[in-house]
């Protein structure tokens, strides 16, 4: 069987960004129970010259050299809140990054699921034989909507990720033999039109920890009766709608090894699986780049990574699917994720405050589904001279006659 | 199992996982939430009591249910099936 795993990473995490408890205090909640709930200090924020198109671009624009990018032939986008009903992001990023013309692209869709869908893609397509040679680029992108004075308000955000998928895994390598899936048809969380974010997060949370269960016990399956929670996995990361989810989800699956106390489930959180929440705790909601934005943060807080260490990975989809699947880190891993410095590239986002996260947010929303629209880029006391201007991020130029144009600032 | 020993169980599992909480101020036509039990914390009151009551309801159903009693009832209807 060949080896497949993730061979580069990196992630995008906007370049604006609100604090939770400064929300809090403005809707009237106690900050620090906000905070502590759903273990999110500060949420992603986007000018309105990024959208899903922007965030993937800029998250892959150093991933590739001028040669790896003539080895790409499968680039997948996941997402869920694209642009365009009938053409894909995956085309306007595939332009952005300079790829060439023989690549498959094409978006893939299953709320925060999006991403995994398009990663057990690229390792089947590899796995398969068929991509003689070639790799898969993948990128989960996806951003909130507009939701005022609503409960999950607390729970937006964006980030998005982009992966490497090879032949050559460097960062980790798959155990594409070890899977386990579950599904439902539920309406917990959905977006029926391109404004609303519509459900009930009860449900959501809910329909969540069957699919964990259900999920589990089918890799279970697919790895036989020796599996040992406990044992066989040194890291455990769960989707993280919001980080303190990750909490209950591990929970369910200690208990479901062996009931037991709250204390020894937390100190096992503490060990395995803390250490992932790093920076979906600055971005707010992963939505489908969960597992790469956890992966990146448990590699980067972790004291050293040991080599051939199991990572055990949960995804999560409304609607509903779950996925358990389960990877070793490559030797050297942790290093390639310093190199990236991303608690740097996240530093350098610019504060707003609440008034300024309203008003960004509604011209945001009112962009939506217009056919013209040029975005002010004066915003924010010139916040794209200071930080865009020269500095090769993608940036949506304008809208005209609903035709999208791209520019690289 | 009777709806006493079920009612007894969820309690348990409620008063394990809810800061505070005395059995004596349980009130069964009142909701978790009543109690401050956040969202997460009625999931693992509701996991933990299907688990030792040996119940599997998708607890996606159990999302609208409003009470303790409402919750208790549930789980007496499915008991009963699975007997």
């Amino acid at each position: 069987m060949k080896k497949i795993g993730i061979e580069k990473i990196n992630l995008y995490g906007c370049s604006l960004f609100m604090p939770q408890a400064e929300l809090a205090r403005a809707r009237g909640k106690d900050p620090e129970q906000v905070v502590n709930d759903y273990l999110i200090n500060t949420r992603s924020l986007n000018p309105p010259y990024e959208d899903t198109v922007t965030m993937g671009a800029n998250a892959a624009r150093n991933l590739l050299t001028e040669e790896e990018k003539n080895q790409i032939g499968l680039l997948i986008v996941g997402t869920e809140g694209s642009v365009d009903f009938g053409k894909p992001i995956s085309t306007n990023i595939h332009r952005a990054l300079g790829l060439p013309p023989n690549v498959r692209n094409f978006e893939t869709k299953h709320a925060c699921y999006s991403g995994v869908a398009g990663l057990d893609t690229a390792i089947s397509w590899i796995a398969s034989g068929l991509n003689r040679g070639k790799k898969a680029l993948l990128i989960a992108t996806d951003f909130s909507r507009q939701h005022f004075h609503k409960d999950h308000e607390f729970v937006l955000g964006g980030v998005a990720a982009a992966v490497l998928i090879s032949e050559e895994p460097k960062i980790i390598e798959y155990e594409i033999e070890r899977n386990g899936y579950w599904t439902t048809d539920i309406y917990d969380t959905f977006r029926p039109t391109a404004r609303q974010e519509a459900g009930n997060n009860e449900v959501s949370l809910y329909s969540y920890m069957d699919a964990l269960e259900g999920a589990y016990k089918h890799y279970q399956e697919s790895v036989g009766p020796d599996l040992n929670f406990d044992n066989d996995f040194a890291y455990n990361m769960y989707h993280m709608p919001f980080p303190g989810m990750a909490f209950q989800a591990h929970r369910v699956l200690c208990n479901l090894a062996r009931p037991r106390k709250k204390s020894e489930i937390r100190e096992s959180f503490n060990q395995k699986v803390l250490p992932s929440l790093r920076y979906a705790s600055r971005v707010g909601s992963t939505y489908g780049a969960s597992n790469f934005i956890g992966l990146c943060g448990l590699l980067k807080s972790i004291e050293q990574a040991g080599p051939e260490e199991r990572i055990g990975f949960f995804a999560y989809g409304s609607g509903a699917i779950g996925e358990f699947y389960s990877a070793r880190i490559c030797p050297g891993a942790k290093q390639r994720i310093e190199d990236l410095k991303i608690d740097e590239a996240l530093d350098q986002r610019r504060e707003v405050s609440f008034e300024e996260y309203e008003l960004i947010e509604k011209i945001r929303e009112n962009a939506v589904e217009q056919p013209e629209f040029e975005p002010d880029l004066t915003l924010l006391d010139d916040w794209y001279a200071r930080h865009y201007a020269g500095q090769k991020y993608l940036v949506l130029k304008s809208v005209r006659d609903y035709y999208r144009e791209y520019i690289w600032s | 199992m009777d709806k006493e020993q079920i009612y007894a169980v969820i309690k348990k599992h409620l008063l394990e996982n809810v800061e505070d909480l005395q059995e004596a101020d349980i009130d069964p036509q009142k909701s978790m939430k009543d109690y401050g039990a956040n969202s997460l914390d009625i999931i693992e009151v509701v996991s933990c009591a299907m688990r030792e009551l040996n119940i599997k309801i998708p607890r996606s159903e159990l999302a609208e249910i409003k009470t303790i009693d409402e919750l208790t009832n549930k789980f007496v209807a499915n008991s009963s099936v699975e007997s």
